[in-house]
Parts: C-alpha cells; sequence; structure tokens
C-alpha cells in the first residue's frame, strides 16, 4: 500500500485529497496532462460517495488507497454509506451531445470509465461501497542516486 | 485557494471572471451568481475561466445549467479563454463542442 487516506465527506477537503494524488503521481512516467485526468477521475470518486453514498452529509468518512501491483496502478475508495446500485457504474460511453439536449449531470461516472482502464464496484457486508479504479502498464520513474 | 467571482457590464453584456478552483465545494458559490446574474443580462452573459487551474463535472454541470438558463431566457451565453485544465474537462465529457468558447470578448 503506497497511501492510505481517510477524509470526511467534506466537499472542502477534496482539494487536499486531490494534492496529495497530484504529488504521489510524480513518481510515475505519466504525462501532465495524464496526472490530470487521473485526479479528475478520482476527485469524481470522491464526489459520487459524498453526494450519493452519503447524500451530502458530511460526518461520513470516505477512504483512498493506492497501490502498484504488478505494473498496474490502483487506486481503491471505499464509503460507508448507502450501497449504490451496481447498475449506475456499468460502463458507459460518453456521449456527445448539442446545446439543444444537453442536461447537467451524469458526467462522473463515463469519465471514470474514460480515464482508468479497469473499474470495478463492490459492496463490502450489508452496507458501503468499494470502487477500485486500475491503470495497466504504469512504469516509475527512474530514482535518482 | 477560495473562489473569487468579479462581475464586470460592457454595453448589453455582462462579464464573469472566475478565479480558483470549481469542484463539489466551490460549485454552488459560483451557481448562485450564476442564477442571480441571468435576469440582469441584456444580451449576453460571458463566463471567463482563464484562471481556473480546476474543475470538476460539478463545475461542468454548473456551466450547463448557466447555459440552460440563459437559453430559457433568451440570452446568449460564452466561455471566454477557459484554461487548459477546463477545456480538458470539456473535451473528456464531450462538452466541448455544446458551448460557444471566444478568446478574447
Amino acid at each position: 500500500m503506497d497511501f492510505r487516506l481517510n477524509l470526511r465527506s467534506d466537499p472542502c477537503l477534496l482539494r487536499g485529497m486531490r494534492g496529495l494524488v497530484t504529488g504521489y503521481l510524480q513518481q510515475y512516467t505519466l504525462s501532465e496532462e495524464r496526472c490530470h485526468e487521473i485526479v479528475l477521475a478520482l476527485d469524481e470518486a470522491c464526489t459520487n460517495s459524498i453526494r450519493h453514498s452519503y447524500q451530502g452529509r458530511d460526518d461520513g468518512i470516505i477512504e483512498v488507497c493506492a497501490d502498484r501491483k504488478r505494473g498496474c496502478l490502483e487506486f481503491c475508495i471505499s464509503d460507508e454509506g448507502r450501497t449504490a446500485d451496481a447498475a449506475t457504474l456499468q460502463k458507459t460511453t460518453m456521449k456527445r451531445r448539442s446545446a439543444k439536449t444537453v442536461t447537467p449531470g451524469g458526467l462522473g461516472v463515463p469519465l471514470l470509465h474514460t480515464v482508468f482502464d479497469e473499474v470495478e464496484m463492490t459492496a463490502p457486508g450489508d452496507h458501503g461501497n468499494r470502487l477500485i479504479l486500475r491503470l495497466r502498464n504504469v512504469r516509475r520513474r527512474p530514482r535518482r542516486t | 485557494m477560495a473562489l473569487t467571482i468579479n462581475n464586470a457590464t460592457q454595453d448589453d453584456t455582462i462579464i464573469l471572471d472566475v478565479s480558483g478552483e470549481v469542484d463539489l465545494y466551490t460549485s454552488p458559490q459560483l451557481r448562485k451568481v450564476i442564477v442571480k446574474t441571468v435576469p440582469k443580462t441584456k444580451r449576453l452573459l460571458a463566463v471567463n475561466l482563464t484562471e481556473v487551474p480546476y474543475m470538476d463535472s460539478s463545475g461542468v454541470a454548473t456551466l450547463v445549467e448557466a447555459l440552460k438558463l440563459c437559453q430559457a431566457a433568451k440570452r446568449e451565453f460564452t466561455l471566454v479563454a477557459p484554461s487548459i485544465p477546463v477545456m480538458k474537462v470539456l473535451e473528456l465529457t464531450k462538452l466541448d463542442t455544446v458551448f460557444t468558447v471566444r478568446e478574447v470578448l
């Protein structure tokens, strides 16, 4: 486990989480653009926990973990809120919309699938959610000696 | 970094200069300003996003809502000089062609 972060489900704490992940990703040979996409997707996952699992309550706990396993970068976002319907996290492609038909919302889940190679959701026990996000073929930068 | 929103009026245009990160914490503030500003707009509401180093989908949803409010009020809505991170999230959510984007007003 490279890091485990527990944060209260308060939106004001998301910025700190983004900063931690941004710093963490510097050790990998990922472009700045790619790092931004990953941070954005993790932010979306935490936002979903706040909005849907905890329904806006700021007293829940969200756990964000990061690890590198067999060349894959794996993030796990867990919460103890209302268990999401697995169907809501089914892979969906981001559809192009027009100015006439566009509506706000429904952007987060497709974004997860766009950024990560694998998106897996499980419900540990009778409540809560555990979302695993994987990126394949991620290499560490050579260490300076 | 708190979100700051300054507004200026130029003839029949209201310009909102947004500065700071727009996420779940700060997007309600932007939304509130936009909802109050649309009824005061004579022709065009322009949102300057040059100084926005980060925007998530809640920020994008706020912009979509602004677009819909302007459409309902028969006003124009445009984004001005969105930063690279803002353009990136619009591209990722395939909304980059939904908004009118100008580099200068």
